[in-house]
């Protein structure tokens, strides 16, 4: 933006009536050292004349209390730059110098003190402030997640519903000690599928891993990740339906984020006849 | 603004962020009558334009330093930040303030008698209101609507249904002409 820009946008500026952008764009213009053709003066005079349209209202007495309101609220001023240390003349005497010195030094003590405290309260209230936004933040997240589960819940009894739906059982597989049990709800009509699982144990470094079983292959269906009450229901992308009906649903127990193709034995199954 | 007038409200200024907290209230008394006109104004409600007010004069408090005598008297310092108080008060209260507003406009609270207005305040605001209703209906109307509802030159467009284009030279003309008028009254003071 050049100068003259500048000044045709300058009333709008001091009314405050441009677009954030046009505004930046201003903005840029003034901080930069320039030269300028006259931009500040005509700035100021901008803003004089907006105010004219504020002295064009009849004033008007507000509540006699309101006074009071602003005189509770008043804080202490911000304290004063202090003016630079000047040189101590040579004509002082010594004791003189030692005082100043002294007194130099308990101010900028005070000062320092008052200012660190001011940081140490400054840093209270932001790690306050940080503290309650992770909460909030932690508080969306669980939220969110119980919404997503409620949105699932929701898929799998529609799904349950549907005339075509089958349910098929899984369970332990040949010499599986496991407790756990399971359903695929599988629509073959629709080509979708949700798989239920009830029993998961918690897991330290490793992960439940739902596999589609289809001509001898194991295609990786995602990571069942159970609930405090040991459920997991998820949803199998519709994709991996698609390209053929699945033989079977398996589950195996897998290092941590799951694998490309099954490193241990299925513990549930189940046969889709 | 005239030197002598500056110079005071620098002393008054000064004394403030000495932290004279009389000063602000000799401040207070000679500008919040127009300060709280123009938060009424802007926010149509007692409540609101009082509390904009007590915020108004909290800042200059704080902010007492930062006073720019060339852009105008102290009372127009605290008119602007009272508006801009108001405006940030009526987006954050959406649409509902701007029909609250456009009520507001519509039946101006400013008629109400302003007991503590001096007889010279008085004409001179009588001549601003003159000069102001003077400018072609479309111009002031854009003024109005960007001074007193916050609106950019692109909510003024699409609120009048007016090209940008159009809406930022009426904007202009209008301003121009109240500079003018600012020159002349400079002029006779």
């Amino acid at each position: 933006m050049n100068c003259s820009a500048f000044k045709e946008n300058v009333w709008a500026y001091a009314l405050d009536a441009l677009d954030p952008a046009e505004r930046a764009e201003c903005d840029r213009h003034l901080a930069d050292g320039g030269p300028h053709e006259g931009c500040p003066a005509a700035l100021n005079r901008a803003i004089e004349a907006a105010g004219l349209l504020g002295s064009s209202v009849a004033p008007i007495q507000p509540s006699p209390g309101v006074w009071g309101k602003i005189e509770a609220r008043l804080d202490p001023p911000p304290s004063r730059a202090r003016e630079p240390a000047r040189q101590p003349r040579r004509s002082w005497f010594p004791w003189a110098v030692a005082m100043a010195a002294a007194t130099a030094c308990a101010i900028a003590i005070v000062i320092g003190m008052s200012y660190r405290s001011e940081l140490r309260a400054k840093n209270a209230q932001l790690a306050q402030a940080s503290a309650a936004a992770a909460e909030r933040a932690q508080c969306l997240q669980e939220l969110e997640a119980m919404r997503r589960n409620v949105d699932v819940q929701k898929q799998a009894l529609a799904l349950l519903e549907l005339p075509s739906t089958k349910v098929v059982p899984l369970g332990p597989s040949a010499g599986s000690q496991t407790a756990s049990r399971g359903s695929a709800i599988f629509n073959p009509e629709q080509q979708r599928a949700m798989v239920l699982v009830s029993a998961l144990a918690p897991t330290v470094g490793k992960d439940y891993e739902l596999w589609i079983i289809r001509g001898g292959d194991a295609i990786n269906a995602g990571l069942l990740r159970p609930g405090p009450d040991g459920r997991s229901l998820v949803a199998v992308d519709p994709k991996l339906l698609q390209a053929g009906r699945p033989e079977k649903f398996a589950v195996t127990l897998e290092p941590a984020g799951g694998s490309e193709k099954p490193t241990t034995t299925p513990f549930l199954i189940g046969d889709v006849t | 603004m005239e030197g002598a007038a500056a110079a005071a409200d620098r002393e008054q200024l000064d004394r403030v962020i000495r932290g004279d907290s009389s000063a602000l209230r000799a401040i207070y008394d000679r500008c919040s009558g127009r300060a709280f006109a123009i938060a009424l104004k802007v926010l149509g409600t007692r409540p609101d334009a009082e509390e904009v007010l007590q915020e108004t004069f909290l800042e200059i408090w704080k902010r007492a330093r930062e006073y720019d005598p060339r852009r105008g008297g102290i009372e127009g310092w605290v008119v602007t930040i009272a508006r801009s108080r108001s405006i940030d008060r009526l987006r954050a209260r959406g649409a509902a303030a701007a029909h609250l507003s456009n009520v507001s406009a519509a039946n101006p609270i400013s008629d109400a008698a302003p007991p503590l207005e001096a007889a010279e305040q008085r004409q001179n605001r009588e001549r601003i209101h003159a000069a102001l209703q003077s400018l072609p209906a479309e111009q002031r109307t854009v003024l109005e609507l960007a001074y007193f509802e916050g609106l950019s030159q692109r909510e003024i467009a699409e609120r009048t249904g007016d090209p940008l284009g159009t809406v930022k030279t009426r904007v202009r003309l209008g301003m121009e002409k109240m500079a003018l008028m600012l020159g002349e009254r400079e002029g006779l003071s």
